[in-house]
């Protein structure tokens, strides 16, 4: 098979199998998920490659690696349903202080996941704190924190 | 398409994001189901790919493997029975066209000789006692994919079709 259709096969594998898996697969890079993906990259290397260890045939793959991430960027630009395919869309996960649960548990988010954003970005001590808390695409949680006399105040009416 | 959820604008689809969850689940079942197939042999070694065969004789059988990866290794296991063995000779018959998908790399044990006889070449072995069957292993690199069918047989004798099915 020739390099370019090595990469093209590996490249939309990769694209697919990592959709699959979901945005928080390696949203945290735990260590153990670092070890893991440099497992991937050493199988995915193998295919690539073949038996065929020329420069030639590195300077082919990488070219045709990033040429095809270039042009999906440019596709991805003019085509909004693909740009969904493949970055997928963000979601709101809790909305005034009330975790969106159904969402949560499809995602695979818990609430030590929310207020951990919260704490990292915002210094937020609690769910009822946030006034929104949206899971990104790359698969991140970022936090809209209440305005502190609003959440004063619903707290001292409770 | 910008949805406005309370204050917060964000590019939300949950019609969208049910869709993904559903294509999430759907691809887990496939996952799965490829991960038991690799365990069965569908993709190479494996109980549902061990493929053995014996040809109407009675004299001469095969084992081998009926799915296979190009670029890898698989084994041809060819038994002949002392019945088929004449001048303290085993003659095993592989048709070139097999051969032009499979490169040999080796063949155990070695055999005396080998020679080009109807469009295929024969492998000779010797054997010392009359009544010792001959195992010979056959260590072939795939070198194609999709289907690929080969014969093997006995010098003289109607020979066994192969058949196989190699991944890229």
């Amino acid at each position: 098979m020739e390099a370019p259709l090595r990469a093209l096969v590996v490249y939309m594998f990769l694209l697919i199998i990592f959709r699959i898996a979901g945005k928080r697969t390696f949203a945290q890079i735990t260590p153990f998920d670092f070890v893991l993906l440099l497992i991937v990259g050493e199988a995915t290397q193998q295919g690539l490659i073949g038996d065929d260890f020329s420069v030639t045939k590195a300077l082919l793959l990488i070219t045709s690696l990033l040429g095809i991430d270039i042009l999906l960027s440019y596709a991805q630009r003019y085509v909004k349903p693909l740009d969904r395919m493949v970055e997928g869309l963000p979601l709101v996960i809790l909305e005034d202080g009330q975790s969106i649960d159904e969402r949560m548990k499809k995602a695979r988010v818990d609430e030590s996941d929310i207020l951990e954003a919260g704490r990292k970005a915002h210094g937020v001590e609690r769910l009822d704190q946030m006034k929104y808390a949206v899971l990104e695409r790359d698969g991140s949680i970022s936090v809209v924190p209440k305005a502190e006399a609003s959440w004063r105040a619903e707290f001292a009416s409770t | 398409m910008t949805e406005l959820v309370g204050d917060l604008q964000v590019e939300q689809d949950t019609t969208f994001e049910k869709r993904e969850w559903n294509f999430q689940r759907v691809g887990r079942v496939l996952m799965s189901l490829i991960v038991v197939a690799a365990l069965l042999g569908f993709f190479g070694a494996g109980p549902l790919s061990l493929t053995e065969v014996r040809d109407d004789t009675g004299n001469l059988s095969l084992a081998y493997e009926h799915f296979g990866r190009r670029g890898s290794t698989t084994e041809l296991v060819v038994d002949v029975a002392p019945a088929a063995i004449a001048n303290g000779k085993a003659e095993v018959w592989l048709s070139s066209h097999y051969l032009g998908e499979m490169q040999v790399e080796s063949v155990t044990p070695a055999p005396d000789q080998v020679t080009i006889q109807d469009d295929g070449y024969v492998y000779t072995f010797l054997v010392d006692q009359p009544e010792d069957a001959v195992t010979a292993t056959f260590t072939f690199t795939i070198d194609a994919m999709g289907t690929v069918t080969g014969h093997a047989g006995l010098a003289g004798a109607e020979p066994i079709e192969l058949d196989h099915f190699f991944t890229p």
